[in-house]
C-alpha cells in the first residue's frame, strides 16, 4: 500500500502540458486542495446515504435521498427513472456528447440488515459503505469540484447513481442508462473500494440456477428409481471435463449445491448454481454451449432438468492504449501510485462489451466486502476523489475530439 | 398347520383380551417418557422395575441402559430372546402427549415401539394363567439402540452378554402382519470434502470441493448394482459452496448402501472405498465418516422360526407378509442365529410426530406373540 498522502505541487517543477507529467501540475494541487476541502461533506454524505439501506431491485429510498442531494448541489436535469436510476447533468462546453460517470447505488445486503455507520480513527465501518456508497457520495461532489476549479468539462458529465450493479441485478441499472443517453461517448464507474486499480478487462458471465428434479422414494424400497442427485453430480463431472483455456482466460464453477432429504431416501430435487466467466464473449460462449449441451445429456426416466438464467453480464476489453486507460493511468502516476491493471465484471461492463470507451476506477481502499463487518479507510478518499476530479475533466478533453 | 399351535393360539386369544387394558396402561406411562436413542436411560430404569414387578428373574440393567430378564424354561441350557427397543427418533423436548380418537391412540413413539416393550412386560403373567412353561429360558429384553445411528448397538450389545441365545423374535409395535427374516445389512457413510477455495475468477483453477464430490458420486452412479441379492447405493444428501462465485471450500454428502447379502454389500463398500480413496486434485482432501453400520443376512422363508410366525398369522386370518428389513433381527442373523421381526399391532405415521396406533388389533396381536414365543421355544429346544 503506497504512502496515502495530498499530491502538493512542487513550485518550478517542469510543465510538460497540463495533465501529462509526471510530477504534480498546478491543476492536480488545485485539485488537491479541492479534495481536502471536500472530505468532510463527502465523508458525511458517504455516512448519510450508507444508513438508507439499498438492496440490489429495493434501491427507490436511497435513490430518492440522492436526486435530493443532487437538487441542492445545482446540478442540471435531475431525474430519477422507473427503476430508481438517478441521473444528473454538469453542462460541457460541447453539449452534443456525454461522458458517464457512474457509481452503484445497490448493496447486497437485505433490507432487515442492520447499519449503523461506525467511526473508528480514520476507518469507518457499514455494510455497503465501500462498495458502493463512497463512491456515489464522491460522485455527487463533482460538480462542486468543478464550481471551485472554475472548470468547466469539455462535454457534459452526466453522473448517475445507477441501480442493480450487484448479483442478480445483472448491471440493469448501467443498461438503461446507457440506453436513454444516446450522446454517451464514454463510461467512468466507480468504486469505492479499488483505489489505484483500473479495471479495463470486462470479465464476462453467465450465471445457471440448475434444478434436478425426480420422484424420489425410499432407497431400498425404491432403489432403482433415479435420483436427482445421481444425475446432478452426473453432470457436474462432465462440466468439470471441460477444457478451460488460460488465454483468454475462461472459468467454471460449480459454486453452490443443495438437495436430498435423508440418508435413506432417494432425492427428489437437487439444485446447483453454475458460474461461467471470461474476458473474451466468444470463448463464454463456447464454454456456456458446452455446458448446455451436458444439461441435455440423455435422462433417467422420471428425472427433470430446469435451467434458469440468473447471470448474463457480456464480456470486453477497453485496449490499454485507448483515450481511458492511458488517462487514469497517468493521474495515478501524478499523484504517486504505480497503477494496477485488472479484470474483474463492474457496471464498465455494458459500455465495454458496446465498444463504448470505459473504465472502472475506485475512490478509497477498505476490506471485508460483501460482509457485513466491511469497512473503509477514510484518508485515500482525498487522492482518490483528486484523481476522480482529474479523470473526469481529462477524459471529457479527449472524448470531445 | 400344527395341533398344538392352532391350540395354543385358541388358548392364548382366550385370555389375551384381559391384558388388553394393562398392555395399554403401561404402553401410556412408558410413552410419557423421553426416550431419544443414547438417553434412554430414563424409560429404561422404569422398565425394569416393570420386570421386577412381574416377577421376572435375573432383572438387569447394562452401563448402556439394556434391561434384560429372564422367564426360566424346562430347558435351561438355551434361550430364545424376545426384544422390543426402549428407544425413539424422538428428541428431549418433544410433546409427548398421548391423546385417543376413533379406535386409535396418538403419540410420538407409541408404536415404534413402546406399546412392543408395554406386551413383552406382560408375557409371564400370561404365560402363567395359560399354565405354560417356555420349552427353554426366554430372555426378555428393553433393548437400546435401534433406530439410527444407534446402529443396533443394544441389540449386539444383549446377544454379546447371552451367549446361550440360540433364537430371537424382535418386536415392533405397528408390524402386526409381517415377518422380517431377511437382514437387510446397511453401510452408511459421511463424506466432507475439503478443498483451498478460493474466487471462481481471481483463483480459477484451484480445485472445488463440489466439483470433487461431484466426480466421485458420479462415479459410485455407475457400480453396477445386483438384484439378487438385492444391493443398493444412495448418496441420499447433497450439500456445499458459499456462493455462485466462491470455489467451494466444503462439500458433504451422505451415502447409504445396503443388501440382504452380507458379502455383496462388503463388495460394494469395497467399490466405494476405493473411488473415495482415489486420485485426487491437489489441495482436495476426503474424509469419510462411518455413521452407520448394521450387518446382512438371510435365511431361507422355510426354515421352521420363519413357517411358525407365518403359520399364527394365517390361523388368525391375516395373509403374512415378508419384507427385508433392518430390524434387531439384524444382529442374530448376521450371526447365524434364527431370528425373526414380528410385530403386536398396526399403526403408522411410524417417525412422525403424529404417529398412531390401532386399538382393535392389541389382542389378537398379544395372543400371536404368545404363541409365536412358546412354539418357537419348543421348536428350539430340540433344534
Amino acid at each position: 500500500m503506497p504512502h496515502l498522502g495530498i499530491a502538493v505541487a512542487r513550485p518550478g517543477s517542469a510543465a510538460r502540458g497540463r495533465f501529462a507529467l509526471v510530477s504534480p501540475t498546478e491543476f492536480m494541487s488545485s485539485a488537491g486542495k479541492v479534495a481536502a476541502d471536500l472530505f468532510d461533506p463527502i465523508v458525511d454524505l458517504t455516512f448519510r446515504l450508507t444508513e438508507i439501506g439499498s438492496p440490489t431491485f429495493e434501491e427507490k429510498q436511497r435513490a430518492e435521498a440522492l436526486a435530493d442531494v443532487l437538487g441542492n448541489e445545482g446540478y442540471e436535469a435531475v431525474h430519477v427513472d422507473d427503476i430508481s436510476n438517478v441521473t444528473a447533468r454538469i453542462p460541457g462546453k460541447n453539449r452534443d456528447k456525454a461522458l458517464v460517470v457512474a457509481a452503484h447505488i445497490d448493496t447486497v445486503f437485505p433490507a432487515e440488515t442492520e447499519i449503523a455507520v461506525r467511526r473508528d480513527g480514520d476507518t469507518a465501518h457499514a455494510p455497503g459503505i465501500g462498495d458502493n456508497t463512497v463512491a456515489v457520495a464522491t460522485v455527487a461532489m463533482l460538480k462542486r469540484a468543478f464550481d471551485q476549479l472554475g472548470v468547466q468539462p469539455a462535454v457534459d458529465v452526466v453522473v448517475c447513481g445507477n441501480v442493480g450493479e450487484e448479483g442478480l441485478g445483472d448491471l440493469r441499472g448501467i443498461k438503461r442508462v446507457i440506453a436513454d443517453t444516446p450522446e454517451v461517448v464514454g463510461v467512468l464507474a466507480i468504486e469505492g473500494h479499488w483505489f489505484g486499480r483500473i479495471t479495463h478487462i470486462a470479465v464476462g458471465s453467465k450465471r445457471y440456477r440448475v434444478t434436478v428434479t425426480g420422484k424420489g422414494g425410499h432407497s431400498w424400497g425404491d432403489a432403482g428409481v433415479p435420483s436427482a442427485i445421481h444425475h446432478m453430480c452426473q453432470m457436474i463431472a462432465k462440466m468439470d471435463d471441460i477444457p478451460l483455456s488460460t488465454e483468454p482466460k475462461v472459468s467454471f464453477n460449480a459454486g453452490v449445491v443443495d438437495g436430498g432429504v435423508s440418508v435413506n431416501t432417494i432425492a427428489p430435487e437437487v439444485h446447483a448454481i453454475l458460474d461461467m466467466r471470461s474476458t473474451d464473449a466468444a470463448a463464454l460462449k463456447s464454454l456456456s454451449d458446452q455446458v448446455d449441451v451436458i444439461l441435455d445429456i440423455p435422462r433417467p426416466d422420471g428425472i427433470n432438468v430446469q435451467v434458469e438464467n440468473v447471470g448474463d453480464r457480456p464480456a470486453g476489453a477497453e485496449p490499454i492504449d485507448g483515450v481511458l486507460v492511458p488517462i487514469a493511468s497517468r493521474v495515478l502516476r501524478d499523484l504517486g501510485y504505480e497503477p494496477v491493471l485488472d479484470d474483474a465484471s463492474t457496471d464498465a461492463n455494458v459500455p465495454i462489451s458496446m465498444g463504448i470507451p470505459a473504465v472502472c476506477i475506485g475512490v478509497s481502499t477498505g476490506g471485508n466486502i460483501h460482509r457485513t463487518d466491511e469497512w473503509i479507510n477514510l484518508s485515500p478518499i482525498k487522492p482518490g476523489f483528486q484523481q476522480l476530479v482529474a479523470v473526469v475533466i481529462e477524459a471529457a478533453e479527449s472524448l470531445s475530439a | 398347520m400344527s395341533a398344538t399351535l392352532v391350540q395354543r393360539l385358541r388358548n392364548a386369544r382366550a385370555v389375551s383380551g384381559e391384558y388388553y387394558q394393562p398392555i395399554l396402561d403401561l404402553t401410556r406411562e412408558l410413552t410419557a417418557i423421553s426416550s431419544p436413542t443414547f438417553q434412554e436411560a430414563d424409560r429404561a430404569k422404569r422398565v425394569a422395575d416393570v420386570f421386577a414387578d412381574a416377577g421376572l428373574d435375573a432383572v438387569m440393567l447394562d452401563d448402556i441402559s439394556n434391561v434384560t430378564a429372564r422367564i426360566p424354561g424346562k430347558d435351561r441350557s438355551k434361550a430364545v430372546l424376545v426384544a422390543a427397543h426402549t428407544d425413539t427418533v424422538f428428541p428431549h423436548g418433544t410433546d409427548l402427549t398421548i391423546t385417543e380418537e376413533n379406535g386409535k391412540l396418538h403419540a410420538p413413539g407409541i408404536g415404534d415401539n413402546t406399546i412392543a416393550v408395554a406386551a413383552v412386560a406382560h408375557l409371564k403373567a400370561a404365560f402363567e394363567q395359560l399354565g405354560e412353561q417356555p420349552a427353554i429360558d426366554l430372555i426378555l429384553t428393553g433393548n437400546v439402540g435401534e433406530e439410527g445411528l444407534g446402529d443396533l448397538r443394544g441389540m449386539r450389545a444383549v446377544m454379546d452378554a447371552n451367549t446361550d441365545i440360540v433364537g430371537a423374535i424382535a418386536v415392533e409395535g405397528m408390524a402386526l402382519g409381517s415377518v422380517t427374516y431377511e437382514a437387510v445389512g446397511s453401510k452408511r457413510y459421511k463424506v466432507t470434502v475439503t478443498g483451498p477455495g478460493g474466487h471462481s475468477w481471481i483463483d480459477a483453477g484451484q480445485p472445488s470441493a463440489i466439483q470433487h464430490l461431484c466426480d466421485l458420486i458420479a462415479q459410485m452412479g455407475q457400480i453396477e448394482l445386483s438384484d439378487n441379492p438385492k444391493t443398493t447405493f444412495n448418496a441420499g444428501i447433497f450439500h456445499g459452496g458459499v456462493s455462485v462465485n466462491t470455489i467451494a471450500p466444503e462439500a458433504h454428502a451422505v451415502l447409504d448402501m445396503r443388501s440382504t447379502s452380507a458379502e455383496s454389500l462388503g463388495e460394494l463398500v469395497k467399490q466405494i472405498d476405493e473411488i473415495i480413496a482415489g486420485p485426487k486434485p491437489d489441495g482436495i482432501s476426503v474424509a469419510c465418516e462411518t455413521v452407520g453400520d448394521r450387518p446382512a443376512g438371510a435365511q431361507p422363508i422355510e426354515s421352521p422360526l420363519v413357517q411358525i410366525a407365518r403359520n399364527v398369522l394365517l390361523e388368525l386370518g391375516i395373509d403374512p407378509k415378508s419384507r427385508p428389513g433392518s430390524t434387531d433381527a439384524n444382529v442374530p442373523i448376521a450371526r447365524g442365529i434364527p431370528a425373526i421381526c414380528i410385530g403386536l399391532t398396526t399403526g403408522s405415521n411410524a417417525h412422525r410426530e403424529d404417529e398412531y396406533i390401532d386399538l382393535a388389533p392389541v389382542a389378537d396381536g398379544f395372543a400371536h406373540l404368545i404363541t409365536v414365543i412358546l412354539e418357537a421355544a419348543e421348536m428350539l429346544a430340540t433344534e
